[in-house]
């Protein structure tokens, strides 16, 4: 095979190709792009009417909250406004006067559905600079309303963190509630199937290995810390089957066969580290930390000044390892019993037997 | 009250009537707002076909282009990197031509250009060209004529350029294993038969699209959707091959052979998504770049008639027949099933259904139920029968 180096021919322009099958394509894109002008001429001129319905707004203020609304939303969003400043106030308490800086809107949009069908429904947005920080289209309904409102206020709470602990979130928005059992489960399995040793330490209550989980604490040697030397080489390799190290130039064949140090080295090159275990688990103990904490946990978590230490403690009331240990409790927790069969299966299942059973004998025979 | 046989069936067909009136009952259809949907259904109609017909134009354009552009042509295989391909791309394109160089023959039997371009093209005035199904783009003009040559035109899309995801994709095994398409196959036996251009122009060339096949294809094995993974229980294997096919494909898979013949060499048919588009008679247009070929959760709503892995079929048939047994079959000049039967042996049909075993773990026919939920059901119904039994045979007639 032969390699014909650098080419200078690519400049595509219509005027270099001379086939009849790009002439006839010529001819239907051009053909196409009048009538696809005309359609949306029409449809311009319709979605204009509609905006001029819509675009009609009025300012509403409730308790620290500004926001625009349709004048048809207006009682709409006063309801949902009080409904989500309640639901918010008992664990973020003064904090939520730090929303007084942002502008909110809820009002009529017309959104196209899947069918090219357009329906009139409910924009819950934030306003920041003219632009939308946050946009969520929902159905005209009090509770959706709220919860896409809530959203909208816990996000804006999340941009007044400073940038290392909203790092260390990794979420765009703070925690609403505390978890409920089923997150629990879900949270237990994360855990134990996070694929770094250090997760499976965390789970059998080393504190400390759930602080460097948790990157609560920083580690010197990351890959050694939290990996084991059979983890290390499966990142090695699967970065080797997606032909990572292959462009580097560099191909570490002795991690493959069993080298650790070369595992060690060929994953320090990388100048970045996957996370050991989910962000999601970091959001779950700022939630155990508001469940101790109880009243004004998040106002205080938002209000302290220094690490996620300092503002994790600050908000459960207790040291942050007692907050972790309670963390890992609860995960711990977890577990669900194998739904393969329960009492209830075995229940239904006699009862029907018996059921079926019963009417056997009291059948006649069949003669 | 005795059960007498007539009150039996009475009792049978009165909770029968029940079920019919539960399962067949239907909600009120809701009413929703309309308005405007002509204007928008109109728009994206003419949107559509633009988009579709500017894509076609631009494929052209490059072809042609690239086409008067060439040297004269050699006897032997050749590839060509644009300039406006970033040096570190190019590198990247030097190892992986190497990579695939050793599955290529030294003397090709039609010549083939591989083609490394930027896309710096921009959509068509009022369009959005997304490049969502993929960033490496190939186009194959595979020669109709005896000493023609095979081009592939390869794309890489400009916004992407500076990714280093891209170039991990460009180097991954599917990638290789797909780059050459159909021209890996006429590079190394030849321009097909007329019967078995018929056949694969027939379906697109959708069973051509991966050729270099030094190696056996991988057998499927996807991660289920994170959303579709909940504690009800991760899908079965069949399950995912049931909703990465169509039903025939499925059936066929399942080891149909009548199913597999439908499938297979019924030229007329349309079902399924469809892999490639064979265009102006000699172009064939995979639908998805290389990058996305076997990626993340494209199987749960892309389902082409033989699944995922249908368009490594002729090349596992290659692989499994050896050079010359596949060449005989590819110049033959008799009908696809009998020009594959002289070679393998087998039916087609009967060698799909070992090749789709192998790929999809061997699906199941039809509903079915775990050996031990029927061990369990066997067991219950036979206490019950043997406890009615004996029951029975103590009873004294009155």
């Amino acid at each position: 095979m032969t390699r014909v180096g650098m080419l200078a021919v690519f400049s595509l322009a219509a005027s270099s190709a001379t086939g009849q099958t790009v002439s006839r394509y010529q001819r239907q894109v051009d053909s196409l792009t009048l009538a696809w002008r005309g359609a949306q001429s029409a449809l311009e001129a319709n979605l204009e009417e509609q905006r001029v319905t819509l675009a009609l707004r009025d300012t509403l203020a409730v308790g620290p909250l500004h926001i625009m609304v349709s004048p048809r939303r207006r009682a709409l969003a006063q309801r949902v406004a009080v409904g989500a400043l309640a639901s918010l106030s008992s664990s973020y308490g003064t904090s939520l006067t730090l929303l007084g800086r942002n502008t909110f809107a809820v009002r009529d949009v017309t959104a196209s559905d899947g069918d090219g069908v357009d329906s009139t429904y409910v924009l819950v947005s934030e306003v920041v600079g003219g632009a939308q920080a946050f946009r969520q289209v929902v159905l005209p309904d009090s509770a959706i309303v709220t919860t896409a409102l809530r959203m909208a206020m816990l996000r804006a709470l999340a941009r007044s963190l400073d940038a290392p602990p909203r790092q260390w979130l990794s979420a765009t928005d703070l925690p609403f509630d505390t978890l409920r059992a089923p997150d629990w489960t879900n949270a237990r399995l994360q855990l134990l199937s996070s694929g770094a040793a250090v997760g499976q330490r965390c789970y059998n209550e080393d504190i400390r290995a759930c602080r460097l989980a948790l990157l609560l604490d920083e580690s010197a040697d990351p890959f050694v810390d939290l990996y084991d030397a059979a983890e290390r080489r499966g990142l090695v390799e699967r970065m080797e089957e997606s032909g990572y190290h292959r462009w580097q130039g560099r191909s570490p064949t002795g991690c493959t066969a069993g080298d650790d140090g070369e595992c060690i080295a060929a994953l320090r090159g990388l100048g970045t580290m996957p996370h050991p275990i989910r962000s999601t688990h970091r959001r779950e103990l700022v939630q155990v930390a508001m469940a101790i904490g109880g009243a004004g946990a998040m106002q205080r978590f938002l209000s302290t000044r220094g690490g996620i230490d300092a503002r994790i403690q600050s908000a459960a009331g207790v040291p942050t390892d007692s907050v972790v240990h309670a963390w890992i409790g609860r995960v711990r927790g977890g577990r669900k019993p194998s739904d393969d069969m329960s009492p209830a299966i075995a229940g239904f299942s006699l009862a029907w037997t018996l059921v079926f059973g019963a009417m056997a004998l009291r059948s006649s025979r069949w003669r | 009250m005795a059960l007498t046989p007539v009150r039996w069936i009475t009792l049978a067909i009165a909770l029968c009537g029940v079920a019919l009136v539960v399962t067949l009952r239907e909600g009120t259809p809701a009413n929703r707002e309309r308005n405007q949907d002509d204007y928008r259904l109109r728009a994206n109609i003419a949107g559509s076909h633009l988009s579709n017909a500017a894509e076609r134009l631009r494929t052209a354009q490059l072809i042609d282009s690239v086409r008067s552009a060439l040297p004269v042509g050699t006897d032997s295989s050749r590839y060509i990197i644009a300039r406006n391909v970033p040096p570190v791309a190019a590198g990247v394109v030097h190892d992986l031509m190497r990579d695939i160089s050793r599955g290529r023959p030294r003397t090709p039997r039609v010549p083939t250009d591989v083609v490394f371009i930027v896309d710096t093209g921009s959509a068509v005035p009022g369009t959005t060209r997304l490049w969502y199904n993929g960033a490496v783009r190939t186009d194959y003009a595979v020669s109709r004529d005896v000493g023609g040559r095979c081009l592939v035109v390869v794309r890489l899309s400009l916004r992407y350029t500076n990714q280093r995801w891209l170039y991990n994709a460009l180097l991954s095994a599917d990638a290789r294993r797909r780059l050459l398409g159909p021209c890996g196959f006429v590079e190394s036996f030849g321009l097909p038969s007329r019967s078995i251009r018929t056949w694969l122009d027939s379906r697109d060339w959708d069973v051509a699209l991966t050729s270099l096949a030094t190696t056996a294809n991988p057998p499927w094995n996807p991660p289920v959707p994170w959303f579709e993974n909940t504690f009800l229980g991760a899908w079965s294997m069949d399950f995912r091959v049931r909703r990465a096919t169509s039903l025939t494909g499925y059936a066929c898979a399942a080891g149909s052979l009548g199913d597999c013949d439908v499938v297979l060499l019924d030229g007329n048919r349309r079902v399924g998504a469809r892999e490639a588009r064979l265009w102006e008679d000699s172009l064939v247009s995979p639908t998805w770049g290389l990058d996305m070929n076997d990626r993340d959760y494209l199987w749960y709503w892309f389902a082409p008639e033989l699944g995922p892995r249908g368009s490594t079929l002729l090349s596992e048939i290659a692989r499994s027949l050896g050079h010359d047994a596949f060449q005989r079959f590819w110049l033959s000049e008799r009908s696809v099933e009998t020009a594959f039967r002289e070679q393998a042996g087998v039916s087609l049909s009967e060698w799909v259904v070992g090749w789709a075993r192998r790929m999809y773990a061997s699906p199941h026919r039809g509903p079915g139920t775990p050996p031990t939920g029927m061990a369990m059901g066997l067991i219950f119904a036979a206490v019950s029968v043997g406890a009615a039994l004996a029951r029975a045979a103590r009873r004294q007639i009155s």
